[in-house]
């Protein structure tokens, strides 16, 4: 809207300067107008797209009336409607006849090129330069013939005065040099729709569009004579006539070729552009032929052969949808400039300025009909003696009958100089009525005529078989060979020795890849093929079966196998089970193949995939995020929070470290970005925490024994495999190997191949775990309090939730000094205050987390229970949790953990192993915790801790996820972490 | 032989020649002519090495193909004349007098065009002998698989009776739509 009236504005502004001359006179200021009229700005191009309008309306409308276009050529009616236009217009006095009378500069610059250009670019190649020799014959000859012919009969006719008007014979030459033409639109817009056989079809359209080069040396050598005046003509002027036939003819095809060699060796190069790919076809096209026009050789011929060079080599470079672009834009402009010219043709009807001399316009006509059928009989007869496709009497019909003329011959009759041509109007009126005869008389018969000769009709070959392709090609060859050895070239060797350079030297050279064969249609015909059968295998079928993804029997049981794979061997009970995991993970790897990383993929995509009521959460508050956390996508999404929860937790320690707030013990870790083995201490300890500061206070643990927690429902229930070993003083926090252990890349990469190494270890080895010195310590996995799973545990089903998978990498180093982290945890209570994990440590400081949902006991219990192992931090090792409620020194209190910043950290506090909790019911108890709920406020404390720690928060966090979850849920993470 | 050493064309081996291959008696001295001229070691009969010293068929990627099917009709590593005259009968034009055609019906020149293909001549075009070709007509460039594939494809298209061959019938049905008559035809001058 703006725009628009800043245009208005302009534009009258533009008005008022031009006017202001005038205006300033009769001191009238032009006030601002509201709106305006501006027609003369956009007149041209809104006459043009108008008049375009009108007529392609039009033929939609005649289209659509079947019985009409079935016999009437469209040329026809585009004339009539013309006429009818013209009419309407010259009668009202609505325009003018300078307006709408086909002007001769702009049917040559602008109407005709998009014609010749089309034609020449969809050239049938084969048919035409077989058949080359017999149409360069009748487009010279008979031209030249019928020009002679034409010129010295209407001569006559004028000398012997049968012809009222008397006509110097050079005007008589010109004119007939102007009407002998046949012209390509009209034989264009006729033989299209009656669809001839090929050969017939190309001989006379090749005929009128090679008889260009003729026409123009004919044309403008007359006209040059009729300057220089009949009696001044040397023999020198007709000699230099006669060769600069050769310079046209020959100079205007070498002009198109020059140009459709650039245009092949510039799309070479657009490999990285491809969108203005046809852009270089239209414009070296159309370049070739303003040159040709500017130095007055033949245009039509160098737009012919400039198209035909164009699309041997263009098409080859250029993407496929550059080619349909190219040829439908080609189509298109065509059409248009058909449409176009046959529309004012008519239009150009009606003027005042005709001359009808219906003497000269019917012997015009005679000689016309006559010249040509001798033309084409006798040069027929010659030719079919060298022919091998002989042309019969019903063709030499058709092509005689099928002389039409056209805008070509009008427009050049327009051209001439009223001053030195004083039969001008005489000459356009009788060009308008052979014209109109032909297009009209001819282009209607002929159909009839076609079909009742019974001329061969053209049979398409658009969909060869393999075998017609092949053999045709076969049989190509064979024949070339058979001329060489006859020892007379004819069309087949010279094809065959312009296809071996062609392919040799100039495809090289032109193509953006060195053709590998010259047999390219073969491999055309062999794809196109294939296609078609792809196509319609899935009109039938629906759907191609892809291997990979259907007959991939299910996830589960992908998930199922490795697991068992697995487990198997580390049922062994080996009492080094670090190692033994080890050990498994490694022979798990051997199973690796490539057909699980895709099934990885296709769980990270499926679960991606399931994530849907975004929306719907995302407006909820947070207190009511925990139903809507029952997705499983959800909690998909949120362990990736809680990843990067831990990375910046890591990240909030190594500061704190260098600050030397706290954490004399816990040793730096590296610096690095990835979450390593160092790490998880820090996360874990949390959870651990909070674990035993609400045990005490659950009934279940009235008992006041310590809860110990193995992983693996077997190892709950013998209680005293816990009660035998001697109890800790403390719990201890065992790395599970002094040795790092080697993740493979199949733990990290299979989701559930990284569940099954943390998953439930068999009885037998986690019993021999808990020996005195070493209870190992590691987070609860979150089956071991998830119902649902609960009673798969007895059976040791390896059965894993999809949504406990970890996509993380492995932790890339697992220092030792994890190991010393807790060991000194031991050694030293007094400093446990310091090993306090950093980030809840500080949050304290900074901001007591006090506000706990308030939930149940026994739920914060299970709450503060939360595994990590779907983190990438997973120790390679089963562990035992065993909170302490008899140590004296526990906080009774439900302190947070962040408050306790005073106090000894419970989990490290030291156990009473013959307190070790014997119920068994307890420990079920809090092994059915709820995990939805438990992972819930989990991340409600990491986010407290978050909201405060926000600025620590950093994109770089981000990279310790998965690499392939992150590019999906970096966004989302962020939003989740923002919101939560 | 002895006699068309000497360059000289017998009248009755003209009349021979043209009663059973249909080719004129002008033709057959303008193709005489040209034997002659091909015939280098001038002793009436052409070897592989006369057939391959012409320059255009060594361009052409199945010359040795088609040199070959000049020696299918002598069992021997000459052609001689009438061998000669009777492999390009197949090549002349169909003319609408039957009576003028000769060994050049539809039939003989796909016939022709099958037993160039049919190496082994056992009436069948095999996988192998299709490969063959295919191998000679697009060069080396291109993948084993590729052309495997092609050649499958081609078979299969017509192979009717599913021996994974093509018979001479199937071929037949396979050119079903190619104007052969025009395609395998020269015009041979007067």
């Amino acid at each position: 809207m703006l725009v628009a009236l800043f245009i208005t504005t302009w534009q009258i502004d533009a008005v008022d300067s031009a006017e202001q001359g005038e205006k300033s006179e009769s001191n009238h200021t032009e006030r601002y107008k509201l709106a305006a009229w501006n027609f003369h700005h956009v007149e041209i191009p809104y006459v043009i797209c108008l008049w375009v309008l009108l007529a392609s309306v039009t033929k939609l409308a005649f289209h659509l009336y079947k019985t009409l276009s079935a016999n009437i050529p469209e040329s026809c009616l585009l004339i009539t409607l013309g006429v009818c236009t013209g009419a309407v217009l010259h009668y009202t006095k609505a325009a003018s006849t300078d307006q709408y009378v086909l002007n001769a500069d702009t049917f040559f610059l602008f109407l005709l090129p998009p014609i010749i250009f089309d034609a020449g670019y969809h050239m049938p190649n084969r048919a035409f330069f077989n058949n080359l020799g017999t149409i360069l014959l009748l487009a010279v000859v008979n031209t030249l013939w019928n020009t002679v012919a034409i010129g010295l009969s209407l001569w006559g006719m004028s000398y012997i005065g049968w012809i009222e008007r008397d006509i110097s014979w050079l005007h008589c030459f010109l004119f007939s040099a102007l009407i002998s033409a046949v012209d390509p639109v009209a034989v264009l817009a006729i033989f299209e729709e009656i669809h001839v056989n090929e050969m017939l079809y190309i001989i006379v359209f090749g005929e009128s569009l090679l008889n260009d080069g003729v026409t123009v040396v004919l044309y403008h050598m007359l006209e040059s004579y009729s300057e220089i005046g009949e009696t001044n003509i040397l023999p020198i002027d007709v000699a230099t006539g006669f060769f600069s036939f050769f310079i046209i003819a020959l100079g205007g095809t070498l002009i198109g070729i020059i140009y459709g060699l650039i245009g092949g060796f510039i799309t070479k190069y657009t490999e990285s552009i491809k969108v203005i790919e046809p852009l270089f076809v239209f414009v070296l096209g159309y370049l070739a032929y303003l040159t040709a026009e500017m130095v007055h050789l033949s245009s039509i011929l160098a737009l012919t052969f400039g198209g035909i060079t164009m699309r041997h080599y263009v098409e080859l470079n250029m993407t496929k949808t550059s080619i349909t672009t190219c040829r439908y834009f080609m189509k298109l402009m065509g059409n248009i400039s058909e449409t176009v010219i046959f529309m004012f043709l008519g239009l150009s009807t009606v003027v005042e300025t005709h001359d009808w001399q219906l003497d000269f316009i019917f012997f015009t006509l005679l000689f016309c009909i006559v010249f040509r059928v001798m033309g084409i009989v006798t040069i027929a007869f010659f030719v079919n003696r060298t022919r091998l496709i002989q042309l019969s009497k019903f063709d030499q019909f058709i092509m005689s009958y099928g002389g039409l003329r056209g805008g070509i011959a009008f427009c050049l009759a327009l051209l001439l100089n009223e001053d030195i041509i004083p039969e001008k109007r005489m000459f356009v009126s009788t060009t308008i009525v052979v014209v109109f005869f032909t297009v009209f008389l001819q282009g209607i018969t002929i159909k009839p005529v076609v079909n009742a000769l019974k001329v061969e009709k053209h049979v398409s070959d658009d969909n060869p078989t393999m075998n017609e392709r092949f053999h045709r090609r076969f049989i190509d060859h064979l024949m070339a060979g058979i001329e060489d050895i006859v020892g007379r070239t004819g069309h087949n060797s010279l094809r065959d020795k312009f296809e071996h350079y062609n392919t040799k030297y100039l495809k090289p050279f032109l193509l953006r890849e060195k053709p590998k064969t010259r047999e390219t249609k073969i491999f055309k015909v062999f794809t196109q093929i294939n296609m078609q059968e792809a196509m319609d295998h899935i009109a039938t079928h629906g759907h191609f079966k892809t291997p990979s993804v259907i007959q991939e029997p299910s996830l589960a049981k992908v998930i199922r196998s490795y697991s068992t794979q697995s487990l198997c061997p580390s049922s062994t009970g080996d009492t080094v089970i670090d190692n033994k995991t080890v050990l498994d993970m490694q022979a798990v790897d051997v199973y690796y193949s490539k057909k699980m990383a895709d099934d990885s993929r296709i769980h990270h995509i499926l679960e991606d995939a399931m994530f849907k009521p975004r929306k719907t959460w995302v407006k909820e508050n947070h207190y009511q995020l925990s139903e809507v956390h029952n997705h499983p996508p959800f909690r998909h999404k949120e362990r990736f929070q809680l990843r990067r929860f831990i990375s910046q937790a890591y990240r909030l320690k190594s500061s704190q470290q260098q600050n030397g707030v706290a954490h004399t013990v816990v040793e730096a870790p590296k610096p690095s970005k990835n979450v390593s083995f160092n790490e998880l201490p820090t996360t874990t300890a949390q959870p651990m925490q909070e674990i035993e500061e609400e045990c005490p206070n659950s009934p279940t643990v009235s008992d006041q024994s310590p809860v110990k927690f193995t992983l693996g429902l077997s190892e709950i229930t013998p209680v005293d495999a816990i009660k035998s070993p001697s109890p800790p003083p403390a719990i201890k926090v065992q790395p599970p190997c002094p040795t790092p252990p080697t993740e493979t890349e199949v733990e990290w990469s299979l989701p559930w191949k990284r569940q099954v190494t943390n998953d439930p270890l068999p009885s037998a080895t986690s019993l021999d775990m808990p020996d005195d010195d070493r209870p190992l310590f590691s987070p609860l996995p979150s089956w071991a309090c998830n119902p649902s799973y609960h009673h798969l545990k007895d059976s040791g089903s390896p059965y894993v939730s999809p949504e406990t998978t970890i996509t993380a990498p492995p932790p890339v180093n697992n220092q030792p000094s994890v190991f010393e982290v807790f060991q000194t945890v031991n050694d030293d209570q007094k400093d446990k205050t310091d090993n306090i994990p950093p980030p809840w440590k500080e949050n304290n400081e900074i901001e007591p987390v006090t506000a706990l949902p308030s939930n149940a006991m026994s739920d914060k219990a299970n709450h503060n229970l939360h595994s990590f192992h779907d983190d990438k931090c997973i120790p390679s090792s089963h562990s035992v949790i065993i909170p302490s409620d008899t140590d004296d020194d526990l906080p009774k209190s439900s302190n947070l953990p962040g408050s306790t910043s005073n106090l000894v950290p419970k989990h490290w506090q030291p156990i009473e192993m013959q307190s070790i909790p014997r119920k068994r019911s307890m420990l079920e108890a809090e092994a059915l915790m709820d995990e939805y709920a438990f992972q819930q406020e989990v991340s409600n404390r990491v986010q407290k801790w978050l909201e405060s720690s926000n600025s620590d928060v950093e994109p770089g966090d981000v990279k310790m996820e998965d690499v392939e979850d992150v590019e999906e849920n970096e966004v989302e993470s962020d939003n989740e972490t923002s919101y939560l | 032989m002895g006699a068309r050493s000497s360059m000289q064309l017998q009248e009755e081996e003209i009349n021979e020649i043209q009663r059973e291959t249909g080719f004129s008696q002008s033709q057959i001295v303008r193709l005489y002519s040209r034997f002659t001229s091909l015939d280098k070691s001038n002793n009436g009969f052409l070897s592989r090495e006369d057939f391959l010293r012409i320059p255009e068929l060594a361009i052409n990627p199945l010359g040795d193909r088609i040199v070959h099917a000049f020696f299918q009709e002598s069992n021997d590593d000459t052609v001689n004349f009438k061998q000669f005259m009777r492999v390009l009968a197949r090549f002349r034009p169909i003319k609408t007098n039957q009576d003028k055609n000769k060994m050049n019906t539809r039939e003989d020149k796909l016939r022709f065009a099958f037993k160039m293909y049919d190496l082994d001549g056992d009436d069948k075009i095999s996988k192998d002998e299709l490969l063959a070709v295919l191998h000679m007509m697009v060069g080396a460039n291109i993948s084993e698989e590729q052309l495997g594939s092609i050649a499958d494809r081609t078979i299969t298209e017509v192979d009717y009776n599913k021996d994974n061959q093509i018979s001479f019938e199937e071929f037949v049905k396979a050119m079903e739509k190619v104007d052969v008559e025009q395609k395998m035809s020269i015009r041979f001058l007067n």
